[in-house]
């Protein structure tokens, strides 16, 4: 072993190349960026175009089809998803992974930018976003007082989020809810009417009268001067003084028909803070920005706000990713701290050797302190996956220390110096521990290369666990040997059974496990003598850990108790922000009224979504400080709304890796809505029947009560009226157009001329609005004629979304889950689901979480064949046999079914986590196999018969095997006992890792000698008889 | 005159350079990574199975004075060995001339 011996001959040197490491290790650590989970780059591009005024069936035929034509023919596309709502246009495009989602967002762009002459003139320009994590706030805050709604949202736009704004790190300040200022100039439509005008004059005065038009340079002898008109009004006063039209010499000013008011605009969103409304501030960070340190940053503006704040304005953090972040940091650390402290009390019993302990502790820091530099290197965060990963390796780490210095002590033990004891075990166990080291490289890296969005976010744990067993093996192989050579004493052996009590427990502790192993001797003995007995044993365990597995439910992700929930509401269309706001208000009070609330936070037409729309979000206390659970206090609230009627309700937990989305998702796609509706109905009965499903709901929307304006194309060409005259008019009274801005300070605000409320608040008064005509009456004005005279104006119904998928129609049927797994649902639902009988066209798919899990497992299986396929080169070639390896690899099938029955015993399900546990226990079982079936072949190599080798072998790797063992089991006890809060999502793992290694050691003591001998019976049988046929033959 | 090989486990280097010091033995050849095993001892032959190397060093004596010092310091650290293995090894054999 020439590292070992290099660095036993020139310590210095050795203690130089791992400080090396540790330094630039450090160095690596302060630079690395905080974040919550890794920088996925998802392929998504979200096209959102807005047509004011369309209705869903409009916006879906002139906007959403085009651009979903347009897109289809871009390269990569995986699917499209579309919405199509009140003035709304959503078209989700998903790519493949492999695409690059900045060259898809190029794509979609180009091909948007090619049919923008088909689309209606009047949208607003398409906005093309790629998914990017930075996209989504970090933090909200909520700004209210005892002032009008137009002054805080004033003094929030102005001051507050001015200075937030100019915090290092902030992208963006969105302002959400409030009332923003707006000049309004409110038209009579009666004198309107009875002055003879339309609306279109009033806009046209308002944009010509308020104008401010440079007029090029002149030039005063050598210097160039600006020449600029200026009509612009410096109040809101002298809007009323416009003259809009002079017929007959007598000019109408504004004031005749209209009046100008330094208004707000008309509320369509709405937020609140604990009851009380308040204006809404959503912070984004800058692309790439590290959010803890931008809210820190901004916290610490907050704080300096707060004291310069009026008395009566306060602001509240309603919520802080970045305390998640270190929450959830700080767990992780927390387990990797307590791992790694119980990992070196486990070799302390079994050495009872502090010098040894500490050496082999050393393995630990220096390996994950040197990884930092790899995840520096490849841009990696520090985020809950690359954590994990080191706390999972935590047990692992010190694994080939343990190893390493176990047989320098027992070369000791045989009269060997320290310096001599160094190198020779070192030489001695070198192929054991680099063949331990390599199967789990072997197997962490498939799962770094996992396909699919769980493979990415799965890529920087399984390059952080290899390249951290890498770094272990290196200190195992340096620092190890050469501190063993300098620092073990043989004094040191001697255990005192006469000493204090910790002294007779190390004494009798190492007699109990010398007793132990004298007695496990014998039993192997036994097990080598009924070989057949000890295998049909094994075929048992494996055939049964199958029976276990079909007890376990399955989930895409575990859920976790963060104290967090989302309830989103759809209130019955028509509905209007007041009436939502009301319906939003009972489940408030409802909530406040429970003392483990601390936050609503309450969120009505937020974006572009409608005002039937509303989310709460709902924060509670601590873990510790409440007696309900997430989930109690979401099935409590769940009960409360079932009596509000009018109303859809949907339970979802805080955004996790699998989504925000409700978890059961069934897309009924076709090209008919109301063939696809009595399919979805019954999907949705189905799902309703299966136990544990609740707020289940389809995307229909309920219809939207509507007045449809028809035009009679023959009367409007008598009066030479075009529908696009009839639109646009229509438009400008009742939603209003934005004639001018008006100049507040630096701030440029709207100008709205629209109808005043009270002759657009029904369909009266819609009748009895005017439009101008082509034609000229005699004195050359042109004719207004009632629109009730060009068009039919009826009640009616409209869906008020309407859902595609892939450019079909679809309603979507989907449902939260309560006391079932996603894949119990499933199942329970298959055969029902599969037995509706669909025309031509139609189709029944399952989408969302159960379809991200169906693929997932499939890619998990997959990593799980190539790792097993790697963990087979890997001994292969280390153990220079084809047939070897085999013994070893049967440990794999013992640790399935620990991993079954401790999940079992959990109350945990089969999930990625689960799974990914498993893949990882393909690496960790060949271990104990690998340091038994090493030494029997040294041991054999020296001279001994293969049944004393064994005999021998077994019992001198007992210690190394259970310490090591023992190490990675403590080592994740605080992972799979989800010790801190909100981490039961990675609690499967532990302890499917936990239970395969009790499984998989226990078993492998026995039936892998066992199957050595008989995979050597034949190797020798067969070279036999290959050899009697060449001499058969000569 | 005498020649004597010595032969050790290369672990011992540095105290067998100590005792050359100490005796003013500055003559000799030194072979170093020789594999070998010796009577009821383990072999080192450098892999896994047997690990360790041993050296050789070969001095050549006029007169026995310092022959003699350096097996009483040779016989010295055998004493100080656990085990047998350990032990330093000497062949002595008459030398018939040096040029």
């Amino acid at each position: 072993m020439k590292l070992a011996d290099v660095s036993i001959n020139k310590p210095v040197f050795a203690t130089m190349m791992i400080m090396s490491l540790v330094v630039l290790g450090l160095f690596s650590f302060l630079k690395l960026n905080v974040d919550l989970y890794p920088n996925v780059d998802i392929p998504f591009v979200i096209v959102t175009t807005v047509l004011p005024g369309a209705g869903p069936e409009q916006i879906e035929t002139d906007v959403t089809k085009k651009i979903e034509d347009a897109i289809n023919t871009v390269n990569g596309v995986d699917y499209i998803q579309s919405t199509s709502q009140e003035n709304v246009s959503l078209v989700i495009v998903a790519f493949k992974l492999e695409i690059d989602g900045k060259v898809a967002a190029q794509d979609v762009r180009e091909k948007i930018s090619a049919i923008r002459a088909d689309l209606p003139d009047d949208i607003e320009a398409p906005i093309i976003q790629r998914y990017d994590p930075a996209s989504f706030p970090i933090m909200s805050l909520a700004v209210s007082g005892n002032r009008n709604e137009k002054e805080i949202t004033e003094y929030t736009k102005n001051i507050i989020k001015k200075r937030l704004e100019n915090v290092p790190g902030v992208g963006n300040i969105e302002l959400v809810g409030g009332a923003e200022r707006e000049i309004g100039i409110e038209v009579d439509a009666a004198k309107l009417e009875s002055y003879k005008l339309s609306i279109q004059d009033v806009i046209q005065s308002v944009n010509s009268s308020h104008v401010e038009i440079p007029g090029g340079n002149i030039i005063q002898g050598k210097s160039q001067v600006l020449l600029r008109t200026m009509a612009k009004f410096k109040n809101v006063e002298e809007f009323n003084n416009i003259i809009v039209a002079n017929p007959q010499g007598k000019p109408v000013y504004l004031r005749d028909i209209a009046r100008a008011v330094d208004g707000v605009k008309e509320q369509t969103s709405l937020t609140r803070l604990n009851g009380k409304n308040a204006v809404g501030l959503n912070i984004l960070k800058q692309s790439g920005g590290n959010t803890v340190d931008v809210a820190t940053a901004v916290n610490k503006e907050l704080q300096k706000l707060r004291k310069e704040l009026p008395s009566d304005i306060s602001i509240v953090t309603a919520q802080d990713n970045s305390t998640f972040i270190k929450d959830s940091i700080r767990d992780v650390l927390f387990d990797i701290i307590y791992g790694g402290l119980l990992a070196i009390i486990v070799i302390y019993l079994f050495l009872a050797n502090m010098r040894a302990t500490i050496i082999s502790a050393l393995a630990l820091p220096s390996s994950i302190i040197a990884s930092f530099i790899m995840m520096y290197a490849l841009n990696f965060t520090l985020n809950v996956m690359s954590l994990l990963a080191l706390s999972l390796a935590v047990g692992l780490l010190i694994d080939d220390a343990i190893v390493v210095i176990e047989n320098i002590y027992r070369h000791m033990q045989m009269g060997e110096t320290p310096f001599e004891a160094a190198k020779s075990a070192t030489e001695e166990i070198g192929l054991a521990v680099m063949a331990t080291t390599f199967t789990v490289v072997a197997v962490f890296v498939p799962v770094a290369f996992m396909p699919g969005i769980v493979g990415r976010f799965f890529y920087q744990f399984g390059m952080t666990v290899s390249v951290a067993v890498i770094v272990s093996l290196f200190v195992a192989f340096s620092l190890t040997p050469m501190l063993s050579s300098r620092f073990l004493h043989k004094e040191d052996e001697a255990l005192n059974r006469n000493g204090n009590i910790w002294d007779k427990f190390l004494y009798y502790f190492n007699h109990v496990f010398e007793f132990f192993s004298g007695k496990y001797q014998t039993a192997l003995g036994w097990a080598l003598r009924h070989r057949f007995v000890v295998i049909a044993a094994a075929i048992l365990t494996f055939v049964g850990s199958f029976y276990i597995f079909g007890l376990l439910g399955s989930q895409f992700f575990p859920e976790s108790d963060r104290g967090e929930f989302y309830i989103s509401i759809k209130a019955s269309a028509g509905s209007s922000l007041e009436q939502t706001s009301s319906l939003c208000s009972k489940v408030e009070d409802f909530l406040r009224s429970k003392k483990e609330v601390v936050t609503t936070l309450t969120k009505i037409g937020a974006g572009n979504d409608p005002v039937t729309k509303a989310t709460i979000f709902v924060k509670m206390t601590g873990l510790k400080e409440r007696k309900l659970t997430q989930q109690q206090l979401m099935n409590l609230t769940r009960e409360f709304t079932k009596s509000i009627p009018g109303a859809r309700f949907a339970y979802l937990l805080q955004a996790d890796v699998g989504g925000n989305d409700k978890p059961l998702q069934y897309s009924v796609r076709g090209d008919d809505i109301s063939k696809i509706k009595p399919i979805a109905d019954k999907v949705e009965q189905i799902v309703r029947k299966c136990k544990g499903t609740v707020d289940v709901d389809n995307s229909l929307e309920l219809s939207k009560p509507e007045i449809r304006i028809t035009l009679n194309r023959e009367k409007a060409n008598d009066v030479a009226v075009n529908p696009y005259v009839l639109a646009s008019t229509v438009r400008a009274m009742v939603d209003g157009f934005v004639a001018a801005k008006y100049q507040s300070g630096d701030e440029q605000i709207d100008i709205r001329v629209k109808l005043q409320k009270k002759d657009r608040s029904d369909q009266a008064g819609i009748r009895r609005l005017t439009i101008k005509s082509g034609k000229d009456k005699n004195d050359g004005t042109k004719m207004l004629i009632p629109i009730s005279e060009v068009a039919n104006i009826e009640n009616n119904f409209g869906p008020s979304q309407i859902n595609r998928y892939n450019r079909k129609k679809e309603i979507r049927v989907d449902a939260a889950l309560d006391g079932s797994t996603l894949g119990e649902v499933v199942n329970e639902a298959k055969s029902e689901i599969e037995q509706i009988p669909l025309e031509a066209g139609y189709s029944i798919k399952i989408v969302g979480e159960a379809d991200q899990q169906a693929e997932s497992f499939g890619n998990i299986f997959l990593s799980l064949a190539l790792a097993i396929i790697f963990v087979y080169i890997v001994l292969a070639a280390q153990f220079e046999s084809f047939v070897y390896p085999f013994s070893i690899m049967l440990a794999l099938p013992m640790s399935i079914i620990g991993a079954a029955l401790m999940l079992w015993i959990f109350g945990s399900s089969v999930s990625v986590m689960s799974l990914i546990g498993i893949i990882m226990l393909m690496g960790l079982a060949t271990k104990n196999g690998i340091l038994l079936v090493d030494y029997a072949n040294v041991l054999r190599e020296r001279g001994l018969p293969r049944y004393e080798a064994l005999l021998k072998a077994g019992p001198t790797r007992l210690r190394p095997i259970l310490m090591t063992s023992f190490a990675m089991i403590f080592g994740m006890v605080p992972v799979a006992l989800a010790l801190s809060e909100g981490s039961e999502f990675r609690a499967p793992m532990g302890q499917a890792v936990i239970g395969g290694i009790i499984t998989s050691t226990f078993l492998t003591l026995f039936i892998v000698p066992v199957v050595y001998t008989v995979l050597d019976d034949y190797v020798s049988f067969d070279a036999l008889r290959r050899l009697r046929q060449r001499f058969r033959r000569k | 005159m005498k020649a004597v090989f010595i032969i050790y486990h290369d672990v011992l280097e540095t105290r067998l350079t100590h005792i050359l010091t100490q005796l003013q033995i500055d003559y000799f050849t030194k072979w170093e990574g020789v594999k070998g095993k010796g009577h009821n001892t383990d072999a080192h032959l450098g892999s896994r199975t047997f690990p360790g190397l041993n050296s050789v060093l070969l001095v050549a004596f006029e007169e026995e004075q310092s022959l003699n010092k350096l097996i009483a310091a040779l016989e010295e650290v055998n004493k100080e060995a656990l085990r047998e293995d350990d032990h330093i090894r000497l062949f002595q054999i008459p030398l018939e001339r040096v040029i």
